[in-house]
């Protein structure tokens, strides 16, 4: 499996795509995760795509803040 | 090692004494040819490493750059073009050599001859590399810098033979060889015998996208993956279930489309492709994008290994 994606239930999905919505309702309004999980009924997809959200925006790597930025700059520094 | 460069080590490019060496080579059985991308030359670390070089090439992203081994020759004759010699009173005169060739027989399948049929008078993309199955080695030719296939005159598929009462469907293999001299510096790489020289490298297995349907309310389709008659969803459902296993372009503008999610239907054995619709807005109702496996390497990566894929193009219908 790429870095790039995650799987669950036979569904491989594009992590930049589902985290390029900023809320969970917004993807869960989405036509195309709404195409999603079309074998289970409504409670079962609104899950599988709640979990399919949590996961994808709580893996991977994270943005660095300013204050990341200052710490590494002073570590330089100090070598 | 599994590969033993007997006659790197016997050739004597200025020498001419005709005492034989203890490494001499007479070629034997040609049991296929490889083509390679015309010029490539091998070099030593290359060489060296003979077979992990072979199966890296013949999975090369780039078709530029890919090696074609084609292989198994049922029968191979001759087909040299004669030497020319000129009378003058009672005596005959060389006067230049002919060209050697083979006329190779496959009794593969007729798929395999269409295949074969894309390198039909390409002999201005690729050179050829011998696979010699009596010395279990592989035949070319020690240039400067390395080890290089031989320059090809001609590569002809001709119409296949059709099958009949008595015998079945077979089709012939043409090369014939450029340079007589290229034969002066033959160079063989000899490789153990626990290793069979007709089995270490295969080309790559074509994949299509075949009963593409595309589904209503935007961007989702559903294609079976064929590679000659195996749905690919048995034997690889898990991991071609990944958005990084394709890519899809828009024919117009050859911007990126991106591929939301990637699933597999067992009851179907299709795969169901969800496109993102910025489809909206950038591909009108009508136009065409296409879809394609990603490159051999990823592929490879993804553990579905020796394959390429066949481009289809989808047609926005909403």
């Amino acid at each position: 499996m790429s870095k790039y994606t995650f799987k669950l239930d036979g569904h491989g999905f594009n992590k930049s795509w589902v985290r390029s919505f900023k809320t969970l309702d917004s993807f869960l309004n989405s036509i195309e995760a709404q195409s999603q999980f079309a074998q289970h009924d409504e409670g079962k997809r609104k899950e599988l795509l709640t979990k399919v959200f949590t996961e994808c925006n709580d893996s991977g790597p994270k943005p660095s803040t300013s204050l990341d930025a200052k710490a590494a700059s002073k570590a330089e520094v100090k070598k | 090692m599994i590969y033993d460069l007997d006659n790197f080590t016997c050739i004597s490019d200025d020498c001419a004494n005709t005492g034989m060496p203890a490494c001499t080579f007479k070629p034997g059985y040609t049991g296929g040819v490889i083509l390679v991308p015309k010029g490539k030359v091998f070099t030593k670390t290359e060489f060296q490493a003979i077979i992990a070089t072979f199966q890296a090439a013949a999975s090369e992203d780039s078709p530029a750059n890919r090696i074609i081994p084609i292989k198994t020759f049922t029968t191979v004759e001759r087909a040299d073009s004669e030497a020319v010699y000129e009378t003058a009173g009672s005596s005959t005169f060389f006067i230049k050599d002919g060209k050697l060739g083979i006329n190779a027989r496959l009794d593969e399948s007729e798929h395999h001859w269409k295949k074969l049929r894309k390198y039909n008078d390409k002999q201005g993309s690729y050179d050829a590399i011998i696979i010699d199955t009596t010395n279990n080695s592989f035949q070319g030719v020690k240039v400067a810098g390395g080890w290089k296939g031989y320059t090809l005159d001609q590569i002809a598929v001709p119409q296949p033979n059709g099958a009949t009462n008595t015998t079945g469907f077979h089709y012939m293999f043409k090369i014939v060889f450029k340079y007589i001299s290229e034969f002066e510096n033959s160079a063989h790489i000899q490789l153990e015998n626990s290793v069979n020289v007709l089995d270490v490298v295969n080309g790559l297995i074509d994949f299509s996208f075949v009963e593409t349907v595309a589904i209503t309310n935007g961007g989702v389709y559903k294609a079976k993956l064929m590679a000659s008659g195996q749905n690919l969803g048995d034997l690889y459902a898990t991991e071609l279930a990944d958005p990084a296993a394709f890519v899809a372009t828009i024919d117009a503008t050859g911007v990126a489309v991106t591929i939301a999610s990637v699933a597999y239907v067992g009851a179907t054995g299709a795969f169901t492709f969800t496109f993102t619709l910025p489809l909206v807005g950038v591909l009108p109702v009508g136009g065409t994008f296409t879809l394609n496996a990603a490159a051999p390497s990823v592929l490879a990566g993804l553990n579905v290994p020796g394959y390429s894929g066949c481009p289809v193009t989808l047609t926005r219908i909403s």
